[in-house]
C-alpha cells in the first residue's frame, strides 16, 4: 500500500499516475451511463459495441503505422468505430425487422476480425494483447486529454437531457406520446454509451470494459430504488474498484485492467449472494 | 367545408378505416365517432383488434384505408392532447423510479431540462385526484397492481388532456383494487371525454354512454341497449367467449 503512494509521487511512473486519473475520471460518465445501460438492458448491445470498437483502434494503428497519419490516434479511431457501432446497431434495432442479437454479434464479431487484420498488415509488431485487455503503460498525458473531454461532454448531456433519457428508459411509447422522439433519444444514449466505452479501453481493453460499465451500476442498483443514487453509487463503487485494482495489482505485480475487472466481479457477486431480496 | 367542420367537432373520428398486418386482415371497415365530453368503452375478445384500434386513434399505426382524426387533425399531430394510460409499462420491473417521477412524466412535453414547480404541482394535484398524493416518494416497483393503475392513470391526468384514454385500467389487479379503481374510474369519467378499453364489459356498462364492439368489424351500441343481450350480437359475427360476468346462456361455448 505505501509502496504504491510512494510509486504515485515517483516522477519516474507518471503512467500510473495518468492511469489512476484516467480511471477516476472515467469513473463518472461510467456510473452515469453505466446506470442507463443496466436499467434499460442493453448490457448485451454495450458489449457489441465495446468489441467492435476494436476495429477502430485496428485501421487507426495501421493508418498511422503504414501511411504516417499521425493525426490518426487510436483513441480517434476507438471514438469514431465505436459511435459507428452504436448507430448501426440502433438503426438495425429500431428499423430492420432483424433479430437485434443476431445483429450485435454480427457487429461484435466482424469489428474484432477487422481490428486484428489490421494489425496484420501495419508495419512492426503490434501487441493485440494490450489492446483486447487494456495496459496502462500505454496510457500517457494525451489520453488524459481524450478522457476529460469526453467525460465532460457525456456529464453534462446526461445532466441536461436526464428527464429525456428517464422517460425513454421507462417508458417509449409513453414518451413518443408526450412528443419526445424515443428514437432519437435511444440512439443518442447509445452513442454515450459509445463514447464512455472509448474512455476505458485503455485501461481494461475492449473486452473488459463492459464489466465496468454495468458491474458498479448494477451493485449500486441493489441498495437504492432511484435513479440519481444509483448513478451517484455507481460512481463511487466505480472509484473504488479502479483504485483498490491498482494497490492490488500494482503490491501483486499484475495486470491491472483483469485485477480491477475482478475485484468489481468479486463484489457483484458477494453483493448477489448475500442480498437476495 | 361543412362536412369537415362535423369532424372537427369530434374529439375522435374514424371513417371507413381497414389495417392489416401483411396478408392478415386486423380491422375492416370501421366508422364511430366519439363526441366531446362523452365516455365511451372499446370492448372486443383478445385479438380481435382493440389495441390495433388504440394505436390507430394514437397515431402510431396509419391506416391502410380511410381517415383516423383525433380533435380534427392527424392523430400526430393532436395527441399531445390526449392523456394515455397503457396497458403494459417498463422492461424492468426492478426500474428505479418514485411514484412522482412516473406521474411527472405526463409533463414531459412542457420540460426540456428539469421539471418546473408548476410541473410538480400538477403531477401532485394528479396524484391527489387518483388517491395516492401519500405514495408520491415511494418506489413505484414496490406498488400493488392496483396503486400502479392508479399511478399510471395520475400520470396521464397530468398531461392535462382533453381526452383520457386508458387500456385495460382493470388488468392484473384484485377484486378489491378492481372496485376502487371503479369508484375512481365513474368520478373520472364525470364531464370528462373518456375512453376505455376493457374486456370486461360489466365493469364500465354503468359509467359509458356508448359502447363500441370490436372483433375484426366494429359495431357501436348505446349502453341500455348492451345490456342483457348476448355478446354474440354485439360482435355481428360468430364468437365463442369466456363470460366472467354472467353464466352462459344454454348452448353457447357450452364445449369451450
Amino acid at each position: 500500500m505505501v509502496e504504491f503512494w510512494e510509486a504515485l509521487v515517483d516522477p519516474d511512473m507518471a503512467f500510473l499516475r495518468y492511469a489512476l486519473v484516467a480511471g477516476l475520471l472515467s469513473s463518472v460518465a461510467f456510473g452515469i451511463v453505466g446506470t442507463y445501460v443496466v436499467v434499460r438492458r442493453i448490457t448485451y448491445l454495450a458489449g457489441g459495441i465495446a468489441h467492435s470498437v476494436l476495429g477502430g483502434i485496428g485501421a487507426a494503428v495501421y493508418l498511422q503505422e503504414a501511411h504516417g497519419q499521425w493525426w490518426c490516434h487510436p483513441m480517434l479511431g476507438a471514438t469514431v468505430a465505436a459511435l459507428l457501432a452504436a448507430i448501426a446497431i440502433g438503426l438495425i434495432g429500431l428499423y430492420a425487422k432483424q433479430r437485434e442479437d443476431s445483429a450485435i454479434g454480427a457487429l461484435w464479431s466482424v469489428g474484432m476480425a477487422t481490428g486484428l487484420l489490421f494489425f496484420s498488415i501495419t508495419p512492426g509488431y503490434v501487441d493485440p494483447m494490450s489492446y483486447l485487455f487494456g495496459n496502462i503503460l500505454l496510457v500517457g498525458r494525451s489520453d488524459l486529454g481524450w478522457v476529460l473531454g469526453l467525460d465532460l461532454l457525456v456529464v453534462v448531456l446526461a445532466i441536461v437531457f436526464y428527464n429525456r433519457f428517464l422517460a425513454v428508459c421507462f417508458d417509449e411509447e409513453f414518451a413518443r406520446l408526450r412528443g419526445v422522439s424515443s428514437r432519437f433519444y435511444y440512439l443518442f444514449l447509445l452513442c454515450l454509451t459509445a463514447l464512455t466505452i472509448v474512455l476505458l479501453v485503455r485501461i481494461v481493453g475492449v473486452i473488459m470494459v463492459i464489466a465496468l460499465l454495468t458491474l458498479p451500476a448494477a451493485v449500486s442498483g441493489r441498495f437504492v430504488d432511484r435513479l440519481v443514487p444509483m448513478m451517484v453509487g455507481a460512481i463511487g463503487l466505480s472509484g473504488v474498484f479502479m483504485v483498490v485494482g491498482f494497490v492490488l495489482s500494482y503490491g501483486w505485480d499484475l495486470p491491472t485492467g483483469p485485477v480491477i475487472v475482478l475485484v468489481a466481479g468479486v463484489v457483484y457477486l458477494g453483493v448477489a449472494a448475500i442480498k437476495r431480496g | 367545408m361543412s362536412k369537415d367542420q362535423t369532424n372537427s367537432s369530434a374529439a375522435i373520428s374514424l371513417r371507413r378505416v381497414y389495417f392489416d398486418y401483411g396478408a392478415i386482415s386486423v380491422l375492416e371497415d370501421v366508422s364511430f365517432e366519439v363526441a366531446p365530453g362523452e365516455a365511451v368503452s372499446i370492448v372486443g375478445p383478445n385479438g380481435g383488434g382493440k389495441t390495433t384500434l388504440l394505436r390507430l386513434i394514437l397515431g402510431l399505426l396509419h391506416p391502410d384505408r380511410g381517415e383516423v382524426r383525433l380533435f380534427g387533425r392527424g392523430p400526430s399531430k393532436t395527441r399531445l392532447r390526449v392523456g394515455y394510460m397503457p396497458q403494459h409499462v417498463y422492461h424492468d420491473f426492478q426500474f428505479p423510479v418514485s411514484v412522482l417521477d412516473v406521474v411527472l412524466m405526463g409533463r414531459l412535453d412542457q420540460a426540456v431540462g428539469r421539471y418546473s414547480k408548476g410541473d410538480r404541482r400538477v403531477a401532485l394535484e394528479s396524484l391527489d385526484e387518483v388517491g395516492m398524493v401519500g405514495f408520491s416518494r415511494r418506489p413505484f416497483s414496490r406498488l400493488s397492481g392496483g396503486e400502479r393503475q392508479r399511478v399510471l392513470i395520475a400520470r396521464a391526468l397530468a398531461c392535462r388532456p382533453d381526452l383520457l384514454l386508458l387500456d385495460e385500467p382493470t388488468a392484473n389487479v384484485d377484486s378489491l383494487a378492481e372496485s376502487q379503481l371503479h369508484e375512481l374510474l365513474a368520478k373520472l369519467s364525470e364531464g370528462r371525454t373518456l375512453v376505455m378499453v376493457t374486456h370486461d364489459l360489466a365493469f364500465v356498462s354503468d359509467m359509458v354512454s356508448k359502447v363500441v364492439c370490436v372483433n375484426h368489424r366494429v359495431a357501436v351500441h348505446p349502453t341500455e341497449e348492451v345490456n342483457g343481450r348476448s355478446i354474440q350480437d354485439l360482435y355481428q359475427r360468430p364468437l365463442r367467449v369466456v363470460r366472467h360476468d354472467e353464466s352462459l346462456e344454454p348452448g353457447e361455448g357450452a364445449d369451450g
